[in-house]
């Protein structure tokens, strides 16, 4: 069984600066896979090239077989490859349940024309994905936030409807840039618990990139490290934490807990 | 009344909401009928012009309002109005082909005209795409200039025919009141309904987090040029209206003062919806009349308005009666 995402020796030059140097890794269904690395590392550089949010200097890039390269980021969420941002991750002056319709956009199945004049076929594919969009809040607990501006949410429930967002889209992959960072630790051991729990139910494959080492280790089934562009580790999280190349270059002699 | 618990917001929302659901029917009918009936109350022609020109700038403004409901603000609006008048009375007065059938053509053509520019324009943002539409605005003002023998340049085009509709010719301006009224109900229908569908969806998402909206499937610059053709396109088509109606066309007829004037009463009326637009044409077009006794100073009033707006009542008139409506309706906790 081939892998449902194959990177395959991507570059991304920035002028002189080669962010990203003959990266390769694959992440295949119902796996979640994590990037880690210093910062400056690529990881971002990484989901921008492989979300089509820019194009790669070279090598390939194939999801369930198929090129993505080249493709605009909006065919890609189509195809089921869906990203979160580290910042702006939500529509503030829109209601919570509105900023989840907008993510379910590409994945409701309606003519446009046929919304314009508002056919049975629209009303039923519309009220069937608010269904849908109604049960991702409760999934993630922001059903009582429903009719709130989501500029007005806190930080964390804020990163909570980012990823509802993103759920939405009904992604076959789903990435998540730094999804815990700003959280206190309790809330960021529950956003590992949610990834687990999403991950088992919707079987949805996850790649990861976070430098809370804790929610990575524990919740990662194999992990990629960058630096300086090129990928130095890949292995199960006890490899990534003996190797002495990812010790030096970021996690530091102290080791992590 | 802001603390209220949760089983008084489930007596009081459904009757709210009745009333809510009613209220705008009510109101668009009254407010349909009164347009009918206005040109019976008053046998003043200058009013009844007045009228025409209002109906007509709040096409301009909200087809404008479409535009900027992606998060992007035409400089050229004017331009797409001039583009569809110069096609609709060179078809008549050249090609002997029927005014309607020429505003139908205007509108098509400019909208063909605005995909095209918007797909190489779009790709700038915020102010650059401003200071490139005020360009491009400016180079189709010199091209009607300096076209001589198609628009007959700085001499204008004169003995545009009215429109006819089956043999009845509105070439008075009770006839074309009605002809006006009808455009801006269609138009203001049309937008209406492409703003709550997922059009508006897809709209409303780019113009507030262009890369969510991106990375949530909404192919940004696809919706974008639909926005900019659609809005263009409908400008086009009323230009031409416009022109059966004044029957006389120039370069000058609409300017970069024209665009101005039309964002003019976008802001004013406010942007968010599409009454805005359409309060804003109504309050500023008969201004220029109220002032004819400032000449000169016409400019700044409309300046001093814009800024006034701006700083002290940003969601523009409407945002007023809103306001009204938010605090009648305001029994949700927090």
């Amino acid at each position: 069984m081939s892998a449902l995402l194959e990177v395959d020796s991507i570059s991304r030059r920035f002028g002189g600066l080669n962010a990203l140097r003959d990266g390769s890794f694959s992440i295949n269904e119902d796996e979640i896979v994590g990037l880690i690395g210093p910062n400056g590392a690529g990881k971002t550089t990484c989901f921008n090239v492989v979300s089509g949010v820019m194009p790669p200097s070279a090598g390939a890039i194939r999801f369930k077989g198929r090129s993505i390269v080249g493709k605009r980021p909006s065919a890609i969420v189509g195809e089921g490859l869906v990203r979160t941002f580290q910042a702006t991750t939500v529509f503030p002056n829109a209601t919570v349940i509105e900023n989840v319709m907008r993510g379910a956009f590409a994945a409701t199945p309606i003519s446009l024309l046929g919304s314009v004049f508002n056919t049975r076929a629209a009303q039923a594919a519309l009220s069937t994905t608010l269904e849908r969009c109604d049960l991702l809040l409760e999934r993630l607990s922001l059903t009582r936030f429903r009719q709130r501006c989501a500029g007005e949410l806190s930080y964390g429930s804020q990163r909570r409807l980012g990823v509802a967002i993103a759920l939405a889209a009904r992604p076959r992959l789903l990435m998540l840039d730094e999804p815990v960072a700003g959280l206190n630790p309790e809330e960021a051991a529950d956003f590992g618990q949610l990834i687990k729990e999403l991950h088992q139910t919707e079987q949805i494959a996850v790649l990861l990139v976070e430098h809370h080492m804790r929610l990575v280790m524990g919740l990662c089934h194999r992990i990629v490290v960058l630096d300086h562009g090129e990928k130095i580790a890949e292995g199960a999280p006890t490899e990534i934490r003996a190797n002495p190349k990812v010790i030096e270059a970021y996690l530091g002699t102290e080791g992590i807990e | 009344m802001e603390r209220s618990n949760s089983p008084a917001i489930d007596r009081n929302e459904p009757r709210l909401a009745a009333v809510r659901s009613i209220l705008p029917g009510a109101a668009i009918a009254v407010l349909l009928m009164a347009a009918l009936i206005l040109p019976q109350l008053t046998p003043n022609q200058f009013y009844l012009h007045l009228a025409n020109l209002v109906l007509l700038n709040a096409i301009f403004a909200i087809s404008l309002g479409l535009i900027a409901s992606v998060g992007q603000m035409s400089l050229m609006h004017s331009a797409f109005v001039a583009a569809g008048a110069y096609i609709s009375a060179l078809a008549a007065l050249d090609l002997k082909i029927p005014p309607i059938l020429g505003i139908v053509l205007a509108g098509f053509l400019t909208g063909l005209a605005a995909a095209l520019i918007g797909k190489i324009l779009l790709r700038l943002r915020g102010v650059y795409f401003v200071l490139v539409t005020f360009l491009a605005g400016q180079v189709f003002t010199l091209i009607a200039l300096n076209w001589e023998n198609v628009t007959h340049g700085a001499n204008g085009l004169i003995g545009i025919p009215a429109i006819s509709l089956l043999g009845f010719p509105l070439s008075t301006r009770l006839r074309f009141y009605y002809f006006a009224l009808a455009a801006f109900i269609l138009v203001a229908t049309f937008i209406w309904l492409l703003m709550r569908s997922q059009y508006g969806r897809a709209f409303r998402s780019i113009a507030e987090n262009m890369r969510l909206a991106e990375s949530s499937g909404i192919d940004v610059s696809r919706y974008q040029i639909i926005a900019f053709a659609l809005g263009s396109g409908i400008a086009g088509a009323a230009g031409a209206a416009m022109i059966h109606y004044v029957r006389f066309l120039s370069p000058d007829s609409f300017t970069f003062n024209d665009s101005i004037a039309y964002i003019t009463m976008l802001v004013v009326g406010g942007r968010q919806t599409m009454i805005g637009g359409i309060l804003g044409a109504l309050f500023l077009t008969p201004l220029p009349e109220a002032l004819r006794g400032f000449v000169g100073a016409q400019h700044i009033v409309y300046g001093a308005i814009l800024l006034s707006v701006l700083l002290f009542l940003p969601g523009g008139l409407v945002s007023i009666g809103r306001a009204y409506f938010q605090k009648a309706s305001e029994t949700e906790p927090k």
